[in-house]
């Protein structure tokens, strides 16, 4: 109050006014923005961009979907838990992908994909559940489908924490909790955990289980297809890019124009995410393919 | 004060630098490692690679001593079958089918002699082969025989010289965990 010259300069850019200046500080978001004659109206790049790498995340429960329809028990029995549950953990990489890599480029066009993906993993999921409640293996009815063991309270404990989270996506959610918001939010970090317990329990942490579990009826090698494995190859530059210090440092390279030093330190981890991540793509497409055929591979 | 203030800050900033950058460098030198591992797996999965042949494995042994047995078996069984058409009056043919089967005994045993048992199967391949050497002899004298009735007088003794080399092989047979032959 005392110095208001003190206060404009401290103050904090209107939200339209940061993403003004992000969009003119980086040349990628700044083409990006710029919009093109389809169809008789004016499209922005980032759109047709946007869309083309949300539709993958519809492909899970397209894969399913015949087999729901129909009402399919040899394919929901058999690949279900496969095709949904690979799925859910591919969306959830790739909503956890959105920060780091806003970190690594200075980019920020593909952010609206965080709130899309994230959607995307709730809804897969809770299929994934809810299907896995009738055609478990298990004795016990629903309860027994959910308690027979201890991987599966660890998937339960994802769908439950993700309902809530999907449902306050929305800005009306977002204005209304105000800073308990991005607290709610946090959670996604726990149902990062949860599905290293999940995937633990499920597989085990050597790669044995790879030759009976998700790779003899893919391509055969067990480590790649090892989901333990792939879940910790992906998650290792997502974690590194959320520490401060590194946050920092990077930040300081790109002050400093020093973006190919980033890009330099980045492209073991973003190799080992991008070798690890198609081996997951690769099982969800076999085997999502195979199940909207009816003629689900499993094993 | 402001300078103090600045240099303190500024030291801690670079501090920072430092440890993000040691950080990101650890990681991506470990990534880096992942990755070449990674790709190593790709080429040469665990899964696929053959387990080496055990040198002394039963089943192996029982293969290699099929594969001598089988052949062996048929050919004696033809020879028997034209030695005991031939025997009733033809001399000549049956000394030379009962040559013949001497021929085939002994190149089984030659060859039976050739393969590498382990210890505690050496003893009943010795017994096996000591009794097939008894057979030959006795077939040799058989052949040797100047009339068809001197000639059948051996049977019952080859017979019963057959029947003993025939339990040593099924003996052989039990202990490699192969099919019955008859040696």
């Amino acid at each position: 109050m005392a110095n208001p010259a003190v206060r404009a300069r401290i103050r904090r850019p209107h939200a339209r006014e940061d993403a003004q200046s992000r969009a003119a500080r980086n040349p990628v978001d700044a083409w990006m923005d710029q919009t093109f004659k389809f169809g008789g109206s004016a499209v922005k790049r980032k759109t047709i961009a946007l869309c083309l790498l949300g539709l993958p995340a519809l492909a899970p429960v397209f894969f399913i979907s015949r087999a729901i329809i129909e009402l399919n028990s040899n394919t929901l029995d058999n690949v279900e838990a496969d095709v949904l549950g690979t799925g859910s953990m591919s969306l959830l990489i790739l909503t956890l992908t959105v920060t780091p890599m806003v970190t690594a480029t200075g980019q920020h066009w593909f952010v609206p994909l965080r709130k899309w993906y994230g959607v995307m993993i709730a809804v897969t999921a809770t299929t994934d559940g809810t299907l896995a409640l009738f055609t478990g293996l298990f004795a016990g009815g629903i309860v027994g489908q959910v308690t027979a063991h201890t991987f599966l309270i660890a998937g339960f404990a994802m769908v439950m924490l993700l309902l809530p989270l999907a449902l306050i996506s929305n800005n009306r959610a977002q204005r209304w909790l105000g800073k308990y918001w991005k607290r709610f939010q946090k959670l996604t970090y726990t149902i990062w955990f949860l599905l290293f317990v999940h995937l633990a329990l499920l597989e085990g942490l050597g790669f044995q289980h790879g030759t009976n579990g998700p790779s003899a009826s893919v391509d055969g090698n067990p480590v790649l297809h090892q989901r333990v494995y792939q879940l910790a190859a992906c998650s290792l530059p997502l974690l590194v890019l959320r520490l401060p210090p590194v946050k920092r440092w990077v930040n300081k390279q790109q002050e400093e124009d020093r973006q190919w030093l980033v890009n330099l330190a980045v492209l073991p981890m973003a190799a080992l995410y991008v070798l690890f991540f198609a081996f997951i793509v690769n099982e969800e497409i076999f085997k999502g393919v195979s199940a909207f055929r009816l003629q689900p591979v499993n094993g | 004060m402001s300078e103090t203030y600045g240099d303190t800050y500024g030291d801690d900033a670079r501090e920072h630098q430092l440890v993000g950058g040691f950080l990101i460098g650890t990681v991506s030198l470990v990534a880096a490692v992942s990755v070449i591992l990674s790709l190593y797996a790709w080429i040469n999965p665990p899964g696929q690679v053959p387990p080496p042949p055990p040198a002394h494995h039963p089943l192996t042994l029982a293969d290699r001593y099929l594969v001598i047995a089988g052949p062996a078996d048929r050919q004696l069984a033809a020879e028997e079958k034209s030695f005991l058409a031939s025997e009733r009056g033809d001399l000549i043919a049956a000394e030379s089918d009962l040559l013949a089967e001497v021929t085939t005994i002994q190149s089984f045993d030659k060859r039976l002699a050739a393969i590498a048992f382990p210890a505690a199967i050496t003893t009943t391949v010795h017994a096996l082969i000591l009794d097939d050497q008894r057979r030959v002899s006795l077939i040799a004298r058989q052949a040797r025989s100047a009339s068809l009735r001197r000639l059948q007088s051996f049977d019952r003794r080859v017979q019963a010289a057959s029947a003993a080399v025939a339990a040593e092989a099924n003996l052989l047979s039990k202990t490699l965990n192969a099919p019955t032959s008859s040696g």
